[in-house]
């Protein structure tokens, strides 16, 4: 345990564990240069004044990557649950397929969520309105088809919008 | 002239850095560079989120080599620009100069 070892550990909280190693190892080559020449005093307040400025920018780093992999995980559970869809009923048991919905739904209003809160409020009132104007249109329906397979054909309706609406928005998201 | 080739300022900077730092462009010297060129301050973490977000762009490519007993035998990232980056850097040299031509500033000669 040494005097550095404060900074190496707020480091680990928010920089990515790939530059982990890169990031600790500046540090250390930068402080074993300074020591010499400046005292251990100054070389320790130098690593401290870097750790420091570096936690801002690691942290932002660290929110978009895993911002980009929440995404990347919405997609696929989206299109995983859209082929279980089309293979139809027979093939893809009813409680698999929304289960599936219900993760891609969890996945991507987190996402929505983390990376444009106003986004995510706008959707759910979205949402709310398209469902109200949905049990509108299809109510002579509802009653004809009776409770459980009206809100089977509701969720596959809902399933394929929200799968069509990621895919859009990641066709639509500028190269990085 | 494609959209994202344009580079900000100091990705410009550190994509500069790393060409100047040739074999050995890994964070400390490319942070080095900077500083001592531009007389910025820069963090060790602005360096490596940058060098991460061009890597991820397709400008840098990473090797990971053994690190000296300097460093405690910590591994090191030494980077390199691939063929977009000279691209993206003639692009966005010229995008500077053309505005910057005939345009007179005060206080610059």
């Amino acid at each position: 345990m040494t005097l550095r070892s404060l900074g190496y550990i707020l480091l680990a909280l928010v920089a990515p564990s790939r530059l982990r190693d890169d990031i600790e190892g500046d540090l250390q080559e930068r402080y074993r240069r300074i020591a010499p020449q400046a005292g251990e005093g100054r070389a320790l307040a130098a690593f401290y004044r870097d750790v420091f400025a570096s936690l801002a920018p690691l942290a932002l780093l660290r929110c978009e990557s895993a911002a980009r992999d929440a995404r990347l995980r919405a997609v696929a559970l989206g299109l995983t649950a859209c082929a279980a869809v089309i293979l139809g009923e027979g093939a893809a048991s009813r409680a698999g397929v929304e289960s599936l919905l219900a993760a891609h739904a969890i996945v991507a209003t987190a996402t929505l969520a983390a990376t444009r809160p106003y986004a995510a409020a706008l959707s759910m009132y979205a949402a709310l309105v398209v469902t109200a104007l949905l049990f509108t249109v299809f109510g002579p329906e509802r009653r004809e088809l009776g409770e459980p397979d009206f809100y089977w054909r509701f969720a596959r309706l809902a399933l394929t919008i929200v799968v069509c609406a990621s895919l859009v928005r990641s066709l639509r998201k500028r190269p990085a | 002239m494609g959209r994202g080739t344009f580079l900000g300022d100091f990705e410009h900077l550190v994509l500069l850095a790393v060409l100047r730092c040739g074999d050995e462009a890994y964070g400390l010297p490319i942070r080095d560079e900077i500083i001592e060129r531009t007389g910025r301050t820069v963090s060790t973490g602005a360096v490596y989120t940058t060098l991460e977000r061009l890597e991820r762009k397709g400008l840098l490519s990473s090797r990971v080599t053994p690190g000296g007993e300097a460093r405690e035998h910590r591994p090191r990232r030494v980077y390199t620009l691939t063929g977009s980056a000279f691209d993206a850097l003639a692009v966005t040299r010229a995008a500077i100069a053309s505005m910057s031509r005939g345009l007179r500033l005060p206080g610059v000669g």
